[in-house]
């Protein structure tokens, strides 16, 4: 009786209603109907559990893979820790249930030596959640800085020629985030000053690299830079690209920092000189935090279209996600699986952007307080 | 303008301060940029080349699969079919046009799925609004080059043969591509094409005299509509007709064949950025403060008239920005069509820089092609932001 | 005594505005200097020339010895003596307001946090909501983040105060409690200049009213004879609108 109630006010109230949920149940019925059939009968999705390591890793050396797993488990951990010292919140029931589950789920499909490193890094988020509380607060910068450095040490024992893979994705949005946002921040402090050099060639460079599209600005980097950088300093394609790649992006945030940097009112400003900070020292302790606060969205959002467009390192013939998988359905025992690799691939995107702007939605409510 | 007091050293005066930063940051910029081309002068150097354009004017030599381009038929200057004993320049414009192609294509159809889908958005329908909301999300969370692969890879190139190929109301998708219907003209085309065009020349001119004098808002229909129907009656037949495609052996008759790369590209960047001004339409519309709505009632209009006369109109001026840049995206993406092979300004390029080794010049010519094409659309978002959006706009 | 405020000749444009005409003023140590006008009579534009928010074009101005130029120095040292209040607040908005408080003195004047946070609950205390320390700004009614905004100043130990139309922003309930916390800062020897509306306050702790129009000092004086016995047309034409 509550479903036909429901049904009759949210689907068939009024006449032009009615014809359209009739309408667009017929076009789900037609084009879910083959899908549906092709995923539950003819997909053979085994190629993608079978492939996992060349999807995740790419051509990372086997018996080296525990790095990769060590610096999943280290951020989890610290992350966890940080998390838990700043909110004293403890891990919630739902946490160790997930983490029991997916292990449940996902153990089947890797290595049995690999299962002690799953267990772990499932763990690692509520246990840094536990143990952050228990952390006095001093220790915590020493302790991130060493983390930090175990991050850049651990990876740093393979050649960058053999990352790859979903790891390679995520290392190229993590440097390329961390490379375009002091830029960025340059470019909008240029863009909104008064000093008119400075604004003249930030405008300049932000206009212009909006003006093309990011795959010219990453075969610029990788095609130009054996022109221009001498022999003896010649680097790893996955560094030139990333610069490219960087200053591409920092043009994008800077136009959201500028935003958000012109929201901040003049009396803000007038504020911080009146009570002696200088130029340098308003912006650092009052514009900035407010202007970057006012833009965490939109940041996020360019944190995900990062993400997304990592993608187009496979054009350039890094070992990224997309080029492992378009190299899975060459091997010849897995030949025309296209469809389901390319939906695991996109399946990986979705999940990542779908956390990043989960996230972003808590952050939104959690800012609320202290933001006017 | 006197300075006030004592001299004041150069390194502690403020604005003095701020033009020696300046001149320091306009000379680290230089610097930079100097070696820059110092460094590539000498890499180019190194390997025998110099940098020069005149490799635009020799013969291509190269084969792109589909593409049409200006040539000199000997008797004047054409388009037609790209040709590998073309030059190089004509195979970038045949690139150019390839990239409009798509684009402009592209553009007209994301426009309908995107309003289509952010008025989904607002519906009271259970299942539209959920399913346009699934649709938004989904696609805005997956990459725009890997839609794109899977439309080639996993659509298109898994299409039957032409022979099993199935046929929808006139659309017949094979692994040949996509034919769909196309206008195509008759006979008859022959004695009203004069009519046509001077139907529009004279409606063209009507909007170049408009700075002098003003013509009355009918006079726009009037003219070509009076033009059009005089040629039709000399015609005395239809000169257009809606061609469907039909089977025919291996190949496909009438209609319009799209290839399977054209048409991947043209899907992947409809359906992607159809997402994007799904979410601008859907904001617009909830940004109008309800006041808008309950004035227009107190006024007596009715849903039709409050929507018309009120809503809209504001909507779009709001849509309008975001939507210019949404198609300024969509075009900038189409480079991307060089992972599936659609023979785009881009992939021209590539190729090209495959067979010449000019990857410099080549880049240098592609960017400022895309650079242009952002320019225009900026400069008509600017145009309508100042001549249109703010008129009235006291909000 | 040599004044611890001297404007000389000052002038100031904007643009072909003439905002300032060759305003001449000392003020004294300890004086509290009650500023009225109409508005756009350059009030305003007057005291904000004084820690330098506005530049002049002509003329000099010296703050407790300092001359006040494009010396970054000079700027710098002046900021420190000279506590701003203004009329939009101007709380940071993303800081407690303890932290709001102790910001300034920690950074410019380098205290310790420990010594920075004493003196901030002490003025605290002194403007009487030493219980909303830990709130943001935007959970405190306008009466209260004006007098935060009072402590806020204080904090770096100004010799001088400028007040920028401090209650013109505040619901009327709440003028009073502001006023109160200004006439005890008075009371206590601070030097003060007033823009203000607020004609009981200015014949209750000014020293000197200053009547200005035009960008011009017309006529100034002990309050009681500037109110009472207004010299200027202008000056009588303005106390009868506001006065009425």
């Amino acid at each position: 009786m509550k479903a036909i109630n429901w049904a009759r006010e949210n689907l068939f109230n009024g006449v032009f209603n009615s014809v359209l949920t009739l309408v667009t149940l017929a076009f789900l019925y037609v084009s879910t109907k083959g899908i549906l059939h092709w995923a539950f009968y003819e997909a053979k999705w085994s190629v993608v559990p079978d492939n996992m390591r060349l999807l995740m890793v790419g051509p990372f050396p086997p018996e080296e893979v525990w790095r990769v797993w060590a610096m999943l488990v280290l951020t989890l951990l610290v992350a966890g820790l940080l998390y838990g010292n700043s909110t004293r919140v403890r891990p919630p029931l739902w946490m160790w249930a997930g983490a029991l589950v997916l292990y449940a789920l996902i153990w089947p499909a890797v290595f049995p030596s690999t299962r002690f490193w799953l267990a772990l890094a499932l763990l690692a988020l509520p246990a840094g959640m536990l143990l952050g509380p228990l952390v006095p607060r001093r220790f915590l910068t020493p302790l991130a800085a060493v983390a930090l450095i175990l991050l850049f040490v651990l990876p740093s024992a393979v050649n960058p020629n053999q990352w790859g893979g979903f790891f390679l994705t995520v290392l190229i949005t993590v440097g390329v985030s961390l490379m375009a946002f002091p830029f960025g921040l340059l470019l909008a402090l240029g863009r909104t000053g008064k000093l008119p050099v400075f604004r003249t060639l930030s405008v300049l460079y932000i206009e212009l690299i909006r003006g093309v599209p990011l795959v010219t600005v990453l075969f610029l980097s990788w095609i130009m830079v054996p022109l221009f950088v001498p022999e003896q300093w010649r680097l790893p394609d996955l560094i030139s690209v990333s610069i490219g790649f960087s200053m591409f992006a920092a043009a994008y945030l800077a136009e959201y920092v500028r935003g958000g940097i012109q929201g901040v009112p003049k009396g803000q400003y007038e504020a911080a000189w009146a009570l002696g900070l200088s130029g340098s020292q308003s912006a650092r302790f009052i514009i900035l935090p407010q202007a970057i606060r006012s833009v965490i969205p939109a940041l996020i959002g360019q944190e995900i279209a990062i993400f997304k467009d990592t993608s187009l390192v496979y054009i350039l013939g890094l070992f990224d996600l997309l080029y492992m998988a378009l190299t899975v359905t060459k091997n010849p025992k897995y030949l025309g699986t296209d469809r389901e690799v390319l939906l695991f691939v996109m399946f990986v995107y979705f999940v990542g952007a779908a956390l990043m702007s989960y996230a972003s939605r808590r952050l939104e409510r959690a800012m609320g307080l202290g933001t006017r | 303008m006197t300075e006030a007091g004592p001299t004041v050293p150069f390194w502690k005066d403020e604005r003095k301060l701020g033009i020696i930063f300046q001149i320091l940051l306009l000379l680290a910029v230089l610097a930079v940029l100097a070696f820059l081309s110092y460094t590539a002068y000498r890499g180019m150097r190194a390997r025998g080349l110099e940098f020069s354009f005149a490799f635009l004017f020799e013969e291509s030599g190269f084969l792109i699969s589909e593409g049409v381009t200006l040539a000199n038929d000997g008797g004047g200057w054409i388009f037609r079919a790209f040709q590998p004993s073309d030059a190089n320049w004509q195979v970038l414009l045949a690139g150019l046009i390839n990239t409009l192609r798509v684009s402009l294509t592209g553009i007209v159809l994301t426009t309908i799925l995107g309003v289509l889908v952010g008025v989904g958005r607002l519906s009271s329908n259970w299942l539209v609004n959920r399913l346009s909301f699934a649709y938004v999300e989904f696609v805005r969370n997956t990459p725009l080059l890997v839609q794109m692969i899977f439309w080639y890879l996993a659509v298109f190139n898994k299409m039957p043969p032409l022979r099993q190929a199935g046929e929808w109301y006139g659309f017949i998708l094979s692994n040949k591509g996509m034919a769909v219907p196309w206008v195509a003209t008759t006979p008859a085309w022959a004695q009203f094409s004069p009519f046509f065009y001077w139907g529009l020349y004279l409606w063209i001119g009507l909007w170049l005299v408009r700075a002098v004098w003003k013509p009355p808002r009918w006079l726009y229909w009037v003219v070509p509509a009076a033009a059009w129907a005089l040629g039709l009656v000399v015609a005395g037949q239809m000169p257009v007709s809606l061609s469907t495609p039909v089977k025919q052996g291996f190949r496909v008759r009438g209609g319009a064949l799209l290839s399977p790369e054209f048409s991947s590209v043209l899907l992947a960047l409809t359906i992607y950025t159809a997402s994007y001004i799904a979410e601008i339409v859907r904001g617009a519309i909830q940004s109008l403060p309800k006041g808008q709505w309950e004035a227009a009632a107190s006024l007596g209009l009715s849903y039709g008239q409050t929507l018309r006369l009120i809503i809209l109109p504001q909507a779009l001026r709001i849509i309008v920005p975001p939507l210019g840049n949404q198609y300024l995206n969509l075009t900038k993406n189409s480079s991307l069509a060089i992972a599936v092979g659609f023979p785009e300004l881009f992939n021209v390029y590539g190729t090209l820089a495959n067979q010449t080794g000019r990857s410099l010049e080549g880049v240098l010519i592609v960017m400022a092609v895309y650079l242009s094409i952002s320019l225009s659309i900026s400069a008509f978002i600017n145009w309508y932001n100042t001549h249109v959006a703010l008129v009235g706009a006291a909000r | 005594m040599e004044p611890i405020i001297r404007m000389e000749n000052v002038n100031k444009w904007f643009g072909a505005l003439h905002v300032l005409k060759d305003i001449n003023l000392d003020v004294q140590k300890g004086e509290v200097v009650v500023v009225i006008g109409p508005s756009g009579s350059g009030k305003s534009t007057l005291i904000r020339t004084i820690n330098r928010l506005e530049e002049i074009q002509k003329g000099r101005i010296v703050v407790d010895g300092i001359e006040l130029n494009r010396d970054v120095r000079n700027i710098d040292a002046v900021r420190k003596e000279v506590g701003m209040v203004f009329q939009s607040f101007n709380l940071f908005p993303h800081m407690t307001v303890l932290e709001n408080i102790t910001l300034a003195p920690r950074i410019v004047r380098k205290w310790p946090r420990e010594k920075a946070e004493q003196i901030a609950m002490e003025l605290l205390e002194r403007v009487d909501i030493a219980d909303q320390a830990e709130k943001y700004p935007a959970q405190l009614s306008g009466g209260q983040q004006q007098r935060v905004a009072i402590a806020r100043a204080l904090a770096m130990q100004p010799k001088i105060m400028l007040f920028d139309e401090p209650t013109s922003a505040l619901d009327p309930e709440m003028v009073g409690e502001v006023l109160d916390a200004m006439k005890e800062l008075a009371r206590s020897g601070m030097t003060m200049l007033v823009v203000t509306h607020e004609m009981g306050f200015a014949r209750e702790v000014a020293d000197r009213v200053i009547f200005m129009d035009m960008g011009e000092i017309i006529e100034e004086g002990e309050p009681d004879q500037v109110f009472s016995n207004p010299q200027h047309e202008r000056t009588q034409a303005f106390l009868a609108r506001i006065l009425h």
